[in-house]
Formats: C-alpha cells, structure tokens, sequence
C-alpha cells in the first residue's frame, strides 16, 4: 500500500459469465444515465452553469471529504481495519475548535488577527483530533492488535458510539454556530464588506458563464488548495521521509517489520496522529464552511469519506484525493444532471460506487495490498 | 423404553403446567397513589439521537418549569407532590411503543407528555389506547394521529390547520406567486409542506420546486442549486432551526440570498437565531397565537435562568401547557379516599381532558387551549413572525382576532 | 509498604472521568432516581436516608478508583493496598472538590450544557455549603478509596462474591421498578423449595438410576405443592400468582366446575416438573446445573423485592445475601472439573428434563414479566432473527455485511404494502386517491391479504432482492463488500423516504395501521381467538419464529452448503479449486440471510402496526453486527447472549436514562475487550474420524 499508483485493471471477457454479465449491466446502466444527461441537457433543462456551479460545490465538500479519507487510509493500510470511530475524531476537532474560536470571537481577538485566530484554532482543532484518536487506539484497539480482524471493528463502533454520547453528554445536544469570520486579503473590511481585495471566507461573487451565472466563493478554492497541501505533505511524509519508510514496512507486514528494528507500536500510534491530524484540520475547514457542529455531525461525512476512500482504492493516498473530491462533484452534480430530486443524492452516490466497484472491484486507483490480508 | 416413558411424562406435565400461564394484573382503571407518595407524570420525549435530542430536552425543560411554577397538586385538602418519569421515545415508532409499554406496565403513571415525534405517537397508540391511558404530545402534528387514537391529545396545532393559513400568508400578505418547498425528511416537515403546497396551488400559485434534506447532511448548497434553476420567489421549509439556519445561509452560495425564507412553528425559537445570525435575517414563520404574551417572556427569562441558554426549540411552551392540564385534570377529577391516597379515575381523566377548555378556552403559554373533544387542544389561530435585527417580531397580519 | 507507581497516574485518570460524569450531571440527574427507599421509623423520624443513584454512581467511583490503584501493587501487602487505595480515593475527592470550588465561581454552563449547580448534586453529601461539603467529601473519598484498596487483598472466592453482591444492589436498585412486580413472595419460594427439596433429596439418597432420581424430584414437588395449598387453604397465607392461576386461561380450557380442585393440580404439576428438574441438575452439565440455581436466586431475590414496597435496605440485604450466597455455595457444590462433582456426568434425560423446563419459563414468561419487559423481548427477538441470518453471512460464509437493514425494509414495506391499502393491493390506486375521491377501500382494494398471507411473501421477496443485490458485489472481498452493503442499506433507506416513491411507499408518513396478525384457535377453547395486538400476545409469533429459524439454520450449517460456506470463508481460492461452486454458495448466503432479516422485518411492521422510515437506518445493521460478534461469530446460542447484552440491556437500563447510549457503547467496547472471541465463542466443530484435532494455532495475523 502506500507504494504507486497501480495500473492495476484487466478487464477479461468471456471466461467468466457473471463477470461478463456484470460488465455489460453495468455498461447498460453507465450508458442510460449518459443518455438522461445528454437529454436533459439538450432539452435545456439542465445548462454547463448548473454543471459548473455543481463542480465549485463539490470541490469544496469533496475535499473535506479527502481529507476524513486520509485517516481511514492510512489506519486501514496499516491495521486493515474500519476505523468506525474516526467520523468521531473529526467532530471532535470541530466541536473543541468551537470553544477556541468562539472565545477568540470574545474577546475579539478573532476580528483583529483574523488569520492568526483561524491558524490557532484549527491547530486547536487538529490536537483536540490527535488527542482523541491516540486515545482511541490506546484504549480501544491496542489491546485487540492480534485479534480477529471483527473484533477491533467492534470496539471501534463502541467507541464511536461512547465518544458521541460523552460530547452529547457534555456539550449537549444542541448544534452550535462558528462565528461568520470575514478575512479580507488585499483590502480593508469595512463592516461585512471588503472594501477593495477579496473576502476569502466570506466573499460571494456572481460570475457569468456560458449565458448563465454561478455564485462562486473564494473560500471554496481555499479550502481545495488547503487540502491539496495537506496531503501532498502527507504522501511526502509517507514516500521520502525514514518513519514515512517504517509505515510502509509496517503495513506490509507487522512481524517483518519489527524483526528489521521498527518500533511497530510507534508507528502505528503515528498513523493515527496522522489520520487524525488530516480530521482535525477538515473538521475546523467544515465547520468554518458550515458553520454548525453538533455531536452527531461526524457520522455522515464519515460514511462518505470512508466510501470514498473506497472509491480511490482504500490504502491509498492519491486515491482518497481522488475519491473525495468524485464523491463530492457526484454527489452536487449528479441528481440536477439526471433530473432527480437531491433528496436521492446518496442513492446517486452510491450508485455510483457499486458501479465503479463493478469495474474496479479495488477502486479506482486501486489497492497495493497483498491479497493474503483482504 | 425408561427414556420415553420418562420424556411423555414429562412432556405432558410440561403442556399442562402452562395452563398456569397468568394473565397481566388487569389494570383496575385508576391510579391510587398513596398519601406521602407523589403523582408521577410519564414524559416521553426524545432525548438522544441525531439532531433531535435540543428538540426533546425542549419538551422536558418546558415540563421541568411548569413543575417548579406548580409543582404539586391539591384535592381536597391532601397536597400531592408531583414528578415526572422521563423516558426516551427515539423519535421512532419503535421507540414510542417501547415507552408505552413502559408507561402501562406502571400504573403509578397517571398520563404522558408526549412522545415527540409522530411517528412515536403511532407506536405509542394502540398500546395506550388498549391501556387505558392517554397522551398529550406538545409536538405531534399529524393531522390523522386525533382520529386514530383515542387515547391522544395534542397542544401543538396539527398540520392541516397551520398549513392552510401558512399557504394563504404566503399567496395573499406576501403577494407570492411560485413557491419552493423543501422539507427535512421528517413526517413533520413533509406532511407540513405537502399540505402547503397543496393550499398553494388551489389559492392559485404554483409550485415550481419540492425537494428535501437529509438530516445529518450539513451541506445543502447542491439542494439549493437544483431549487435555484425553477426560479421560485420563496422557500419554504419543514422542519427546524439547526437545518432551518443551514439552509438560509446557504441560500447565498446558491444565488438565492434575495429570495425570501419561512418556516412555520418548527422555527419558532431563539435558536433559529443563534444559529443563524445575519443570514436568518428576514425569515418568516408561523406558529400559534397569542404565542406572544408576558408570561411567555417571564417563561423564557425563567428557562434562562435554570439553564444558562436561551431555548432550544419551540416546543417548552407546548408541554408546559400539556402538564398543567393534567395537573387542573387530576385536581378536578381525583378523590381522597378512607385512607388519605389519591385515588384518579383514567376514564374521568380521559374525559375531563378531552373536553378541557371546550367551554371556555383557557390561556396557555402556546396559544389558546380548547380541546374539542377528539384529542385537538391547540384552538388558537396561527400568527406569523419575522426576524427583524435579531428578534422575532410579529408581523400585524390576519389571525388577530383572537387576542 | 510500598506506592504504587502507576497510582498517580491511574488515581488521575480516575479523577478526570468522575470530573467529566460530575460535569455531564449526573450526580445531579440522579440524585431523585433511588436505588434504597428513605427509612422512617414508627415516630416518623429518618432512620435511613436513602440512597439515590447518584449517590451509588459516586461511592462505585471512590471505590473502584481505590481498587484499580492498589491492584497493581496488590501482592506488597495489605498495609500498600490501603494507603495506595486511599491515596487514589482522596485524588478523586480533590479533583471533584476543586470542580465544586470552581463552579462555584465559574458559570460553566455555556460550555457544559447539561451542567447544573452542584449544590443539588450527590457530591454535597447533604451538607449545605460548599466548605463542609468539600471536608466531608475528602473524608468520605479516603474511606471509600481505602476500602477500595483493601478489596485487592480479598481471595478471588471473596472478592467474587463482594462483586456479585454489589453488582446485585446496582443491578436491583436500577432496575427496581420493572421488575418488582414479576413474582410474588410466595410462588418464589415454593419454587425454590421444590427445586431445592429435590436437589438435596437426591443428594442424600445418593441414587444413580436417573428414573428412580426423577421419580424422587417428582414426589418432592407434589409434597410441596400439597403443603403449600394446604397452607393457603386452611391458615389464610397470602397465595401466590401461580396458585391463584389468575389468567387470561383460567378454567375455561375444559370448563371443569372445580376451579379449586383444577388450580391446585396444575400448581402441583409445575412443581412436580421444577422438582424433577431439581432432582437431575447435577447430572445435566455445569452450565445448566449452574444456570438452574442461578434462575431460583433470581426469582428469590425477585419475590423478595415484590413482597416489599420499594428496595428498603432491609431488601436489598436479602437480595444482597442471596446472591453472595449462590456465588459462594455453587463452586464448591460443584467441585472442580476433575474431582467428582457436577458436570462430570451428563446424561440426556437429565438435560432435557432441564430444556422441558426452560421451555416451560419461555411459554409462561410474557404472563409474569409484563407489557414492558416482554415488549423488550420481543425486540431482542427480532434482532435474533436478524442476527441468526447474520450469522450465516459472517460467521459461516465469512462475508461482511453493512447493510442488513435493506433486507429488513423490504420485507417490513412488503408485508405493510400487502396488508394495507395501497397501490399493490388496490390495483394502482393511490391512498391518497382512496382518500380524496370516496373510494369505499373493500370495493377498490381487492387484493389485500392477511398477515399469514403476506409473511411468506416479504420473506421470499426479502430472499430474492437480497440475491439480487447480491450479484454486483460477487467479485468484492472483505471491507469493500462491507462498504457497498452499507451502501445499499442507505440506498434503501434514501428510497423509503423520498417523496418520488411516496405514492406506493408513503415517504417520511410510512405505512399506517397495518392489521395486526389473528390466531384463531377458538376450536380449542373459546378464549384463544385472539388479535396478537400486545406485546406479550405477539411474543408467542416471535418466539415461533425464532425456533423455527433457529432449526433451519443449525440444520443448514452441517448441510453441504453448510460446509461449503465454510469452506468459502477460509479460502476463496481453495474452495473453488475444491470444487464449490462460489456463485451458487455466496448467493445462497446473501439470499438466506435476507429472507431471515425479511421475516423479521415483516413481523416488525405487523408487531407496531406501522411502518416508518426512520426505523431503516444504518444503525439496525451495525446492532445486528455487534450482536452476533459480541455473542461470540459462528455460533447460534451466541446470537441470544449478544442480542441479551445489546439489545435486551440497553432497554431493560431505561432508568438510566439519557445516559443509556453511552452505556450501551462502553459496554460495547468492555465487551471485545475482555472477550475478543465473543461471550460465547462457537465450539470448536465437530471432526470426522479423520480429522484431527489441530494445534493451537499460530497468533498474529
């Protein structure tokens, strides 16, 4: 895992017919929704404007999504385990960066060094994620490292379950709102407007494209680059660095690995650092994007973030990118397009995923792993 | 030959000893509570769970306070402590034939708040209605809940009503013409804005958009956007304030940030508001009159007080209502007996309830209380409000005959 | 004497989490929830103040702190387990008693919702302000603590009981109002008398002949019937529910006049069936002989608690002495495995004679336990449905299934769509046109069925669309197999609540008043021609049910197919190259699974009269999941554990309130710790004379 990315696909006709039944399914299938898209396209019903603003909203969330992936990733190359509780690790980066930013808006700390509050606080955000998921592991998947690969599965459905009732316990129930942040670059903020540059967080602008108008926010594009940065850091910490090495060994076999010296438990608890150093910093984007965090907010990014890891091919970091950002694009776009409601985009979406899965039984870009551990 | 002799006659002890199988201690229809023991007051509500838990914890604050306004009830002379029994109905049908089978198996629980969803209500109803015992839910607003439980009584207005007038708000005082509904997958929001759009369309207005969020999604720009392309002059939105306040921001991100947002009793709440701040500005929404009154202030200043936040929806009017009915219920139809207990018939509750307020309503902290004998107590017209500079005003409109 | 080196560390930690429970208030929430009634003596002074759960929640935490501390230097010495302990529980106090200094300064509550002020809470002890309630609090914690750590020294025979009998007041003072109705005084103890009677008897006769050991239970039973009727007639002892026979069966059954003569002779029967049970335990194995002496400890302890009003501390000491005294008797009645003693012999008529009986429990239950408790069975039944059809994807085909609540939707909606008026039932007329155009629904919709006509239907349907969906994920191994069934459990979830299908599904309203399921058994007595409309009438369907699945399903796993599945879940490649045909196999596992998550789905609608979309979520697969590898994966006795412990727990622990979830996912994750095999891992199978047995194999993965 970890590795390259494979071209990993054989198609094969013929020598197997559920294979071949499949293909052609499937292949039916992919050219139906092509034929309602064209068609609702040429009937005007749907215009390149509703398609692009659907890719600028997808970006966004599809990014976040990417990012929740890494951690499922990552913990997955190495354990080869569903870490379920990591939509929990995420939320609570969110909800501890609540209290930061919040007491920064207090104090107003927050208006004068807008950019220098949001570092903290997603800082913030990304230790309260470290915190939590070293605890995780400690407590609840250490103990079960040679177990049946169910049981630790088990623990982590356990300890997300805890994890949301200790915030909801806490905290309480209710949702609660980031401050509207302005952070006006290259202008003065003169009230909520900026006045002469661009207002990253909360600029709105109406741009004309193909006859039509899409909104487009700058914070959207922030949020894409952020996300790239983070993971090309992260694939360079796992490619070019010595630990990054030990990971890599570790995930390819545990015993091996400590024989040459690894520090086995080290690394895996870094892994965890890792992941969740990527969920704390997607859950303090999400929240400044969203703005509400509650103790439940963890569980649907969670699914599409690990659906999407499995759409890239889960162990693989170029994928998880890959698979966050087409989930989000599938997901904003794909029910307009097909000219269903959008209350049936995570049928859409996972649709989808079956039809890739079809094709790709390893995702996308497939998976690096022995087969001896799937 | 030992081993089947041995096993028949066990076998035939066996089904005979069944015969013995007893029956539950039929419930002899009243609640005796023994002198020195409090009245207890079953409160399901939903208090854990996605989303939903503000909505629950809502219901049970409003509860809470009606109790230390009047926490005790006198017949004859005997002053009664009262309590409640707080239990979760998860919001689901399952969930609400749980606490019902909870409640009856416990005949020291004179009556329920409750549940909070309707389909709760439908799980907790035929258990109940079979029990004897009834519910009065400050929140389930399926119209149809009334006529198929007798044992069920609401404070909240049902959706029928509040639709109707909704609709004619929308068409006639704000002079719209295309309306979009979207609703939050509950059967509260989408029986609210089924029933919406279908007095919408027959006031002659048209209906370009109906779509729905999931509850748990944070981000619905991409709803929006479909929503966006048919063009309509106002949203309107089943459901409450956590997705209430995403959506209305979210508005923007979509180019719709002109156009004008409602909601109806869901919204009703400061945290609407705090949620929301600037980009709630401006949204409409309907709940039941005279929701604005001095003890409602006093109310929420008191709800503040006790818990450090302002409330969490719009629904601690409604069961603060629910419970003082049982409290003027049980005080009007409980007795003393030879031994000092309190001893209350369920049928003479049922029925005091059932027709409470129906000659002269009496005024609740939600609205005008009248129950018209089938379960419906909310009897108050529905009056509409604005976010205006981070308030919630009422706008002077119809429906003011009733203050 | 010696300090522990972890105690710090372990003392803090124990402080953070009793901080962390003081700030979700629950020493506040509880402190009206009692676990032992206030005493007042005869002037109406307070002779004992009560205790409340808070209060107990509180004294768990000093001592458990105290516990966990000294352990580790547990051998050093009674004098270091003390001081360890009480170093440990005075950390908790100071933690908690710094958040009471702090609170009182500091409104916590913008932070900390559920907070409210302490002075309400357990932590005060009483006292009035906070300086005396700090001083008694480190008292009480240095006491607390140190007892504590003095229990690290107690035996493991002692220090089991000590727990037993603790977790036996936890346990009854929670749960009180419940069960405190379940079993009169008097029936609990003719039964324990006739159970125990036999026991002995048999023991002094020291007979081997299982016949002649019966016959001996049996006089035994009918002795203490007689007795025991005797008494109620003729010194006016207050009856007991089974003597009285106050049932929805009393007599009608053959209408015999002598309602007397009939009561006392079926009470003798139960007893001559418990007797002759009593009389066999110690030849059915030690997991029956233990569990039959555990079942008459509770149903004591359960009469002990009805006979009293509320849980006075005079009960609790019963309840309390007889549990100890079970834990501390059975060992050495029981003898090690290897001395003469229970287990050593087994014989069949003895196990069954124990079955009989248990059956007997099982038929008798709904009429004792109530609404409530049988509506918790019920519930735990359908998820043991669900989880025995699990156990044939994961435990013998070993493939991973996130999204078993498709399965369970499809059969709920069938049956729902079949039975009530909708487009399928009223050839494609909507209810909403019914509604709306006066349509009379017995002229339109001719197609309805009863629920035994629809059942079988949703069963195969269930079948056949899990197949189905099937088919696309037949090349997928492991997690991404578990990642498209969760997918199309969402998918199915999304579908039942969009308003595009709401016309035949009903969208967020659902299916309303789905007809209850009729049994109609009046040609056997006039009284059973019932509506099985509550909770313990409908729990004789599910209780078929699950009998009936629980058969196919142990007939199936010895079957070709059985060991095809497993074959499957060692190796793909091997069982392939074996021969097994892995199309035909896998799609028979995912078929079979679902049409048992249909049947259960399909009784789930029939049982709530309604069907919402709301119940279809992701977390119904998940429970399921957790059930069946909490009971131990594989094995079907084991689904009953888990479905117990996760399903039967969280329902029965209503007086926990809200903090039942989080219960409920710390007892998850305490499970797979202590017992990552499950509760009740499968028994190794059984080998052919060929095979042998294998060494223990290699760790690691």
């Amino acid at each position: 895992m970890l590795k390259s990315i494979p071209i990993a696909g054989r198609l094969r006709f013929g020598n197997d017919p559920v294979q071949t039944f499949l293909y052609m399914a499937g292949g039916a299938l992919l050219l139906f929704f092509a034929f309602i898209a064209v068609r609702n396209t040429l009937t005007g019903a749907y215009g390149i404007d509703d398609f692009l603003q659907g890719i600028v909203l997808g970006l966004a969330q599809g990014s976040i999504y990417a990012l929740i992936a890494l951690g499922y990733t990552l913990v997955y190359g190495v354990l080869m385990m569903i870490n379920f509780a990591h939509s929990e690790v995420f939320m609570g980066g969110a909800y501890i960066g609540f209290f930061a930013i919040n007491a920064f808006h207090e104090s107003g700390f927050l208006a004068e060094n807008t950019l220098v509050a949001l570092l903290i606080t997603m800082a913030i955000g990304m230790l309260a994620s470290v915190i939590l998921a070293v605890l995780l592991e400690r407590i609840a998947y250490r103990p079960l490292r040679n177990a049946p690969r169910l049981v630790p599965l088990i623990t982590a459905i356990g300890a997300s379950i805890t994890l949301q009732q200790i915030f909801l316990r806490l905290f309480g129930g209710g949702t609660r709102s980031y401050p509207v942040v302005s952070l006006c670059i290259g202008g003065t903020l003169q009230g909520t407007t900026c006045e002469g540059g661009i207002d990253i967080m909360q600029g709105r602008y109406q741009v004309e494209v193909f006859g039509g108008e899409i909104v487009i926010r700058p914070l959207y594009f922030v949020i894409f680059f952020i996300a790239l940065i983070l993971m090309a850091a992260l694939w360079f910490f796992v490619q070019r660095t010595k630990v990054g090495k030990a990971m890599r060994a570790v995930a390819e076999d545990k015993n091996t690995a400590a024989l040459m010296g690894v520090n086995v438990d080290r690394v895996i608890v870094l892994t965890f650092v890792l992941g969740a150093l990527m969920a704390g910093a997607a859950a303090v984007l999400f929240a400044l994007y969203n703005r509400q965090v509650s103790p439940f907010m963890g569980f649907t990014p969670g699914v599409k973030a690990f659906t999407a890891a499995v759409l890239g091919g889960i162990g693989n970091v170029p994928g998880a990118m890959a698979g966050g950002v087409l989930l989000g694009v599938i997901e904003s776009a794909a029910p307009q397009m097909l000219g269903l409601p959008s209350q049936l985009e995570d049928v859409v979406a996972f649709g989808v995923l079956v039809l890739i899965l079809i094709f790709r039984p390893t995702g996308i870009f497939g998976e690096v792993l022995a087969k001896k551990k799937a | 030959m030992v081993r089947n002799t041995t096993r028949n006659f066990l076998v035939v002890m066996a089904v005979l000893a069944l015969l013995i199988v007893p029956a539950m201690a039929q419930d002899e229809g009243t609640v005796v509570v023994e002198a020195g023991d409090p009245v207890v007051i079953g409160v399901a509500a939903v208090i854990s769970g996605e989303g939903l838990a503000p909505l629950g914890e809502d219901i049970v604050r409003g509860v809470e306070l009606a109790l230390d306004e009047r926490g005790t009830v006198t017949v004859g002379d005997v002053e009664f402590e009262v309590t409640i029994d707080v239990q979760d109905d998860l919001c689901s049908a399952e969930g609400g034939q749980a606490v019902a089978n909870y409640y009856v198996s416990n005949p020291q629980i004179v009556g329920i708040v409750g549940p909070t969803c309707s389909s709760a209500c439908r799980g907790a109803g035929p258990i109940l209605d079979s029990a004897g015992y009834i519910m009065i839910s400050a929140s389930c607003t399926n119209p149809a809940l009334a006529a198929d439980f007798v044992s069920f009584n609401r404070t909240a207005p049902n959706d029928d009503a509040q639709g109707v007038e909704d609709a004619i708000f929308i068409y006639d005082y704000l002079g719209i013409t295309k309306l979009a509904t979207i609703h939050d997958g509950s059967p509260y929001g989408e029986g609210l804005v089924t029933n919406v759009a279908a007095a919408f369309e027959e006031l002659g207005g048209e209906v370009v958009a109906q779509d729905a969020v999931t509850v748990g999604d944070t981000d619905f720009r991409s709803t929006l956007n479909t929503i966006a392309a048919a063009g309509p002059e106002l949203i309107f939105f089943g459901g409450f304030p956590a997705e209430a306040a995403r959506l209305a921001e979210q508005r923007a991100d979509a180019g719709l940030s002109e156009v004008p947002f409602m909601g109806a009793d869901g919204l009703y709440s400061p945290e609407l508001i705090n949620l929301g701040g600037a980009a709630v500005e401006g949204v409409y929404m309907s709940t039941p009159a005279p929701a604005v009154s001095d003890a409602l202030s006093e109310f929420v200043a008191a709800y503040e007080e006790k818990y450090g936040f302002a409330p969490t929806a719009a629904f601690h009017s409604y069961s603060h209502d629910a419970v003082l009915m049982y409290l003027d219920a049980i005080e009007a139809v409980g007795e003393i007996d030879a031994d000092g207990n309190l001893v209350i018939d369920r049928a003479a509750l049922a029925e005091y309830i059932a027709n409470y307020g129906a000659e002269e309503p009496v005024v609740g902290l939600s609205g005008l209380l009248s129950c018209n004998g089938d379960g419906e107590c909310a009897q108050g017209g529905i009056g509409f409000f604005q976010v205006q500079d981070g308030e919630i005003v009422r706008l002077e409109t119809m429906s003011m005959e009733l203050e | 004497m010696v300090f522990g080196r972890s105690t710090l560390r372990l003392s803090l930690y124990a402080a953070l989490i009793t901080v962390l429970l003081a700030l979700s208030n629950l020493f506040v929430a509880f402190e009206s929830r009692t676990v032992l009634t206030v005493v007042k003596d005869a002037a109406g002074e307070v002779v004992f103040a009560g205790l409340s759960f808070s209060q107990l929640s509180l004294y768990i935490a000093l001592v458990a702190a105290g516990f966990v501390a000294a352990r580790q230097i547990a051998t050093r010495g009674v004098l270091s387990a003390l001081v360890n302990g009480v170093i440990a529980g005075l950390i908790v106090g100071a933690g908690l008693a710094l958040l009471i200094v702090f609170t009182e300064a500091v409104d916590v509550r913008f932070v900390f919702r559920n907070f409210q002020p302490l002075s309400r809470s357990a932590l005060y002890l009483g006292q009035a302000d906070a300086g005396a309630a700090i001083t008694a609090l480190l008292i009480l914690s240095a006491v607390l603590g140190g007892v504590g750590g003095l229990m690290t020294q107690l035996s493991a025979r002692v220090g089991r009981v000590v727990l037993g009998g603790i977790s036996a007041l936890a346990i009854f003072g929670v749960l009180q109002s419940q069960i405190d109705k379940v079993m009169t005084l008097s029936d609990a103890v003719t039964l324990a008398l006739a159970f125990g009677g036999a026991y002995f008897a048999v023991r002094v006769s020291n007979t081997h002949n299982v016949r002649t050991r019966l016959l001996i239970g049996v006089g035994v039973g009918f002795g203490i019937a007689l007795i025991m009727a005797g008494l109620a007639a003729f010194t006016g002892m207050e009856r007991g529910t089974i003597l009285r026979g106050a049932g929805s069966l009393e007599p009608t059954l053959l209408n015999l006049p002598l309602q007397g003569a009939f009561h006392v002779g079926v009470f003798a029967l139960i007893l001559m069936l418990v007797g002759a049970a009593g009389a066999v335990a110690r030849d059915a194995g030690r997991l029956l002989h233990d569990g039959a002496w555990y079942l008459i400890a509770i149903t004591l302890m359960l009469g002990v608690l009805s006979s009293q009003r509320g849980f006075s501390p005079i009960t609790a000491g019963v309840v309390v002495a007889i549990m100890c005294a079970v834990l501390w008797i059975l060992p050495p009645i029981a003898g090690t495995p290897n001395a003469q003693g229970v287990g050593t012999t087994s014989s069949a008529t003895s196990r069954r004679t124990l079955y009989l009986l248990g059956l007997v429990i099982l038929l008798a239950l709904p009429g004792f336990i109530g609404l409530s408790l049988s509506n918790t069975l019920n519930l735990m039944m359908i998820y043991i449905i669900m989880g025995v059809g699990m156990n044939v994807m994961i435990g013998y085909a070993g493939l991973l299934d996130l999204g078993y609540v498709a399965s369970f939707a499809i059969g709920a909606y069938t049956t729902g769509l079949l039975t009530t008026p909708s487009m399928i039932t009223c050839g494609g007329i909507t209810p909403d046109e019914i509604k709306n155009g006066g349509l009379i629904v017995s002229e339109v919709c001719t197609g309805l069925l009863t629920f035994w006509e629809a059942w079988p239907i949703a069963i195969l349907v269930s079948a056949f669309v899990g197949m189905g969906l099937g088919v696309p994920v037949l090349r997928l191994r492991g997690d991404y197999l578990a990642i498209v069934t969760l997918g199309f459990g969402e998918i199915i979830n999304r579908l039942v609540n969009s308003s595009t299908f709401k016309p035949l599904l009903g969208g967020p309203q659902g299916i309303n008043n789905i007809p209850v399921p009729t049994l109609n058994l009046s040609f056997i007595n006039p009284a059973w021609n019932s509506q099985l409309a509550s909770s313990n009438e409908i729990y004789y369907l599910f209780l078929f049910t699950v009998a009936v699945g629980v058969l196919v399903v142990l007939r199936l796993a010895n079957t070709r197919l059985g060991r095809a599945w497993r074959a499957l879940r060692d190796d793909e490649d091997v069982a392939e190259a074996t021969g097994i045909h892995l199309v035909g196999a896998k799609l028979l596992a995912f078929g079979i699974s679902s049409a048992f998550s249909g049947m259960g789905g399909a009784l789930f609608g029939a049982s709530l009269q309604g069907i919402y979309p709301n119940s279809f979520t992701l977390n119904v697969s998940i429970f399921v999941l957790c059930l069946v590898i909490v009971g131990g994966m594989g094995s079907i006795p084991a689904v009953f554990v888990g479905a117990f412990v996760l399903i039967g727990f969280p329902e029965v622990a209503r007086e926990l309130q809200d903090y039942r979830l989080l219960a409920f996912g710390v007892l998850l994750v305490v499970a797979m710790l202590s017992k990552p095999e499950g509760i009740l891992p499968p028994r190794p199978p059984k080998l052919s004379e060929h095979a042998r047995p294998k060494t223990a194999p290699a760790a690691g993965d």
